[in-house]
């Protein structure tokens, strides 16, 4: 608390202050935050994944995404705190399908970390931690740097941005909605009991058309259009 | 028209198998692979070779492509070029490594042979890389297949159109005994050339089907005023001469006229003859357009040949020079590359002794010609099912489809022969023909040091000491230089340590990131695909495993615990009134039939940690040791006894050595219940919960998941008689790690028994179902990982306590975790995260 103030006092009161959590005890963690008065909330589920971290503590420790979420909004709500403070979702979003879902369960902001690097050219090789990234993003030897071309690599990510943006656009006008915002519960429901668990959504598997997942080589059918 | 069912069952099974993994989610094939016109599983053998598995390389090698010793020398790999790495500090040399293993074991290299099983017979008319292709395939499914080759020798433009120095007789010969080794059913017919020795209607007489794969074997002409004989020759013509053996004498000055792969080949050659002086190469287009492979042009390069570029041909002043004209490059024709436009006034004679045409080649045969199958410069032929007008007659390669590469022409070959092979049986309209995918499931390698090599470049050795022995101008790697190329693959096609970021939602977010915004067909694709419905993970089979339980990491509510300002507590005090001390809460179980050097390695291990074993007998030195009292009495120089529980309650007393031995009783699940208020009333210390149902055997570990619901029963039922603190639990069952056995710490247990994982660390092979121990470690490897195993679970277990906020192993509690299934929820006791104040 102390430490925000000195954060306020030295951004003369104009910069929005939030607070970036690991998801563990978000019900009573988020409650903690607003009473601190943080303007935002920064969540990390469990599916948040840097290669840095040992392995076993990036599979085991913290709740998921989607767990995170459904309590911090019900931990607002049970202090009728609800509109109050902002919460920014993070932990494997992948693509403008995750970020809709996000939104539409109650956070206002989502963020992408891995996605965003491996669109840059990241291999997701999970060995952040040796310092001799291969294509040169977690590496501070010359070398090494040296191979990451930074105007395509930037111009890759901005198609994925690009790409992300059209995807919640699409979505949000299938929905028939003008505004991504508007998007909420209501549009959603659950396909597996975990999930109406966890979120309290009815449970209506009888949407679920089960198929297995994309293979490979349709993966790249699309790719090639 | 409907089939009966018995025609519908024969129309599935004629359509050729073919082997392919795409189906697989944990594979996608990489850019290289899906370069490769045959799909080659490129990353599987650069996988091998890291490995040092060379044997398994050359099976991924081999599998797709018969002519794998060629192609390592001289396929104009288009992988390379595709490989994700070739942006930053330069592809993979994947044929280079190709050529690697081809060299250090091709020539043993046998695959079993193939009987003949099938009364047709197939013929194939040229002995190309698509004839000979389509020869292999069809020969591997059982027929009997007639080659019938012109000249005579196999090979075709392989052996006739490049020269030795790129491709000694060697190497050739190795792939072709080895498909003629594999391949008894290919019968060869040299010196048979179709319209001479042979003819077509004859051919199909005699087989079932023909194949047309005649190569395109005559050099197109300039078409400029004064090209003849003997000043002007053409490039395959005089690439076949100096391959039949002779080396002319040339004049000083040698032009060659094109640029592509004929026209390369054809410079080096002549630089190497006797009394050639220069050799000039004149394309019409500039270096950006050359389409000859990057490393030809480099290669000629070095051995000291010109190119003059932008620069046409439009006459020839016979035995003096050749007139030419320069050119500018204008807009982009049908084949999208820009076509050159002369320039007015350009014109000058380049002076010189001969002029090689190397301008494109075209397949001739008068028989063909005067059946009407020729379409022009090659044979009349439908790509979808590679028929030719004659309904009984496919045809492939350079003479179907115009000239092109090996790996092109055995792409053809290949889909040739599955198109035959369905009309064999009977089946005229079989699924398209598409390039198989496989992947041999190569772990990626996590070696540390595999960043810090770059790529190796194999040893250019251009024109050699003695040119005119046409020498081989590179050669391949040494084992260390292959391994360290391996190691710099990026490994597109597998998952690495990552579950949530696996490699078909990296493919799919790098496919996000590589198309154009505006392409919205494709974005539209691409959402699709990710909008349709995944298989549930946790279906209703989905056993509760312990990997479905999370540690919930400290943060507002709770302070996290630095390692650096306050070490964890691990000792640990077994049994509730005599105790056993340890210092760690880990036992170890399985060893009492292990061989002797894996005792003693845990022996040594058990004693340094502070840790103990469990078994009928102790395991020696200083660890300590809880007996399982079977069959057995109690012995009193174990440190703590189990006696079986059954046997306890069937004699409705426990009988101990002494007063002040540690004692407790081995429990299942069908005796739990029972055996609880027994022990207490006997003032027994601890419980062993065996969740594998079988200790001191570990064998239930292996063949089956541990139903790890035994520990929240015991503790429910103590609970329930509040009695928690009168006796300890210790608990056994598929504990893979540190973490693995955090949790069932937080769940209640003080210590529990690490089995299966003991034996993994130490090298044994489980697949029978018990742990067999090899002698392919040293005493001290030994003793290491099983110092190490106990090092790591108990430093594990430390992280995940530091994480919740704790300084003390024993401090975890199941309020510390929560569940992500609900079979888990149930099975363990504890809450869904997300759910606990809803419920």
């Amino acid at each position: 608390m102390i430490k925000l103030q000195e954060f306020r006092e030295a951004t003369f009161h104009k910069v929005p202050i939030g607070i970036k959590m690991g998801a563990g005890r978000v019900n009573d963690d988020i409650k903690i935050a607003y009473k601190d008065g943080f303007d935002f909330v920064e969540l990390d589920g469990l599916q948040g994944s840097t290669g840095a971290a040992s392995t076993e503590v990036l599979e085991n420790v913290g709740i998921p995404t989607l767990s995170a979420v459904q309590e911090a909004i019900d931990g607002l709500h049970e202090i009728d705190a609800g509109d109050d403070m902002d919460l920014v979702m993070m932990g494997g979003i992948k693509d403008g399908v995750d970020v809709v879902k996000m939104l539409a369960l109650g956070a206002d902001c989502t963020s992408v970390g891995t996605a965003a690097i491996i669109a840059g050219g990241c291999i997701a090789c999970m060995q952040c931690h040796v310092g001799t990234c291969p294509v040169g993003i977690a590496t501070q030897d010359p070398v090494h740097e040296a191979r990451y071309d930074l105007d395509r690599q930037a111009m890759n990510i901005h198609r994925y941005l690009e790409s992300l943006r059209w995807q919640i656009a699409a979505i949000t006008r299938a929905l028939g909605y003008d505004d991504v915002h508007k998007v909420n519960r209501g549009d959603l429901v659950a396909l597996t009991p975990e999930a109406a668990d966890i979120t309290g959504l009815p449970y209506a598997p009888e949407h679920k058309e089960t198929r297995r997942p994309l293979t490979g080589l349709e993966l790249l059918d699309r790719k090639a259009g | 028209m409907k089939l009966t069912d018995a025609e519908y069952q024969f129309s599935i099974t004629a359509t050729p198998d073919l082997e392919d993994d795409t189906n697989d989610i944990h594979f996608v094939p990489a850019p290289c692979q899906v370069a490769c016109p045959i799909g080659t599983d490129a990353p599987s053998y650069i996988a091998y070779i890291w490995e040092g598995r060379n044997e398994e390389a050359l099976e991924a090698i081999t599998a797709t492509n018969p002519f794998s010793a060629i192609c390592g020398r001289v396929c104009d790999a288009p992988c390379e070029p595709a490989c994700r790495r070739a942006d930053s500090d330069g592809a993979i040399a994947i044929r280079n490594l190709k050529r690697y293993v081809l060299e250090t074991l091709g020539p043993g290299f046998a695959l079993p042979p193939v009987a003949v099983t099938r009364k047709k017979t197939v013929g194939i008319v040229g002995a190309g890389p698509a004839g000979l292709t389509a020869a292999h395939d069809i020969a591997e499914a059982g027929y009997e297949v007639h080659v019938y080759e012109a000249t005579g020798k196999l090979g075709g433009m392989m052996y006739w159109g490049i020269p030795r120095f790129r491709l000694p007789a060697s190497a050739m010969q190795q792939d072709i005994d080895r498909m003629i080794a594999h391949c008894p059913g290919i019968k060869v017919h040299l010196n048979t050339a179709l319209g001479e020795q042979v003819t077509l209607d004859e051919l199909k007489q005699k087989h079932a089907a023909v194949l047309l794969s005649i190569g395109a074997f005559v050099g197109k002409p300039m078409g400029i005023p004064g090209e003849k004989a003997p000043f002007v020759e053409d490039g395959v013509g005089f690439l076949y001469r100096v391959n039949d053996g002779e080396r002319p004498t040339l004049p000083e000055t040698v032009l060659v006229i094109g640029g592509g792969d004929v026209a390369m080949d054809a410079c080096r050659v002549a630089r190497r003859l006797p009394g050639v002086k220069h050799v000039k190469v004149v394309y019409r287009r500039d270096f950006e357009a050359m389409p000859a492979r990057r490393e030809e042009l480099h290669g000629a390069l070095e051995e000291g040949i010109e190119v003059i570029y932008n620069t046409q041909p439009v006459a020839v002043i016979d035995g003096k020079a050749l007139r030419c004209v320069r050119t500018e490059l204008g807009e982009p024709d049908e084949d999208g590359r820009r076509r050159p436009i002369n320039v007015e006034g350009s014109e000058h004679d380049i002076e010189c002794g001969l002029v090689i045409a190397a301008v494109g080649q075209k397949a001739e045969n008068a028989e063909l010609d005067g059946l009407g199958m020729m379409d022009w410069d090659r044979v009349r032929t439908e790509l979808e099912g590679m028929k030719t007008t004659d309904a009984k007659v496919f045809a492939a390669g350079d003479g179907a489809f115009g000239g092109s590469t090996i790996v092109e022409a055995m792409y053809q070959g290949h889909r040739a022969a599955y198109y035959m092979k369905a009309y064999l049986e009977g089946n005229d309209s079989p699924l398209s023909y598409r390039t198989p995918y496989r992947t041999r499931r190569v772990p990626i390698c996590n070696d540390p040091a595999w960043e810090l090599n770059p790529r190796v470049d194999q040893k250019f050795h251009g024109l050699g000491e003695i040119p005119l022995e046409f020498p081989e101008i590179e050669s391949t790697y040494s084992a260390d230089e292959a391994k360290f190329e391996a190691a710099r693959c990026f490994r597109c096609d597998a998952e690495t340590g990552s579950a949530d970021y696996t490699v078909t939602s990296r493919e799919s977010i790098f496919a996000m990131s590589r198309i154009t915004p505006k392409d919205v067909q494709l974005e539209a694709s691409i959402l699709q695909g990710r909008l349709e419905n995944r298989a549930n993970p946790f279906g209703e089979e989905h056993q509760a495993t312990l990997d479905d339980l999370v540690f919930l990491p400290a943060n507002l509510s709770r302070l996290v615990i630095d390692p650096y300002r306050e070490d964890c507590k691990t000792a640990t005090n077994l049994g509730a009134i005599n105790s056993i001390k340890m210092d760690i809460p880990f036992a170890i179980t399985g060893l009492d039939d292990a061989p002797a050097e894996i005792r003693a390695a845990y022996a040594t291990a058990i004693a340094q940690h502070g840790a103990a074993y469990i078994g009928a007998a102790p395991l020696g030195g200083e660890a300590k040791w809880i007996q399982i009292a079977a069959s057995t009495a109690a012995d009193a120089a174990a440190d703590a006894v189990v006696f079986r529980a059954e046997q306890a309650l069937a004699a409705g007393k426990v009988v101990k050595a002494s007063a002040a031995q540690p004692t407790g009783l081995l429990v299942n699940h069908h005796n739990l219940k029972q055996v609880l208020p027994f022990a207490l009333q006997q003032a027994l210390d601890f419980l062993l919960l065996d969740a594998g149902d079988g200790l001191p055997e570990i064998t239930a570990e292996l063949t089956g998941a541990p139903d790890i619901s035994i520990l929240n029963h015991a503790v429910s039922q103590l609970r329930a008689m509040n009695r928690e603190e009168d006796i300890d639990l210790v608990y056994f069952g598929g504990l893979r790690t540190g973490t693995d056995s955090a949790k069932m710490l937080a769940l209640g247990a003080n210590a529990v028994v690490i089995g299966a994982a003991a034996a993994i660390a130490l090298g044994a092979d489980i697949s029978g179902g018990k742990p067999v121990y090899d002698a392919d470690l040293t005493q001290q490897d030994r003793e290491e990982r099983s110092y190490n195993l106990l090092q790591a679970f108990n430093a594990e277990a430390a992280m995940m306590a530091r994480c919740t906020g704790k300084t003390n192993v024993h401090n975890l509690e199941p309020e510390d975790l929560r569940a992500i299934t609900l079979t888990v929820s149930h099975a363990a006791g504890v809450p869904m995260a997300g759910s606990l104040n809803r419920h």
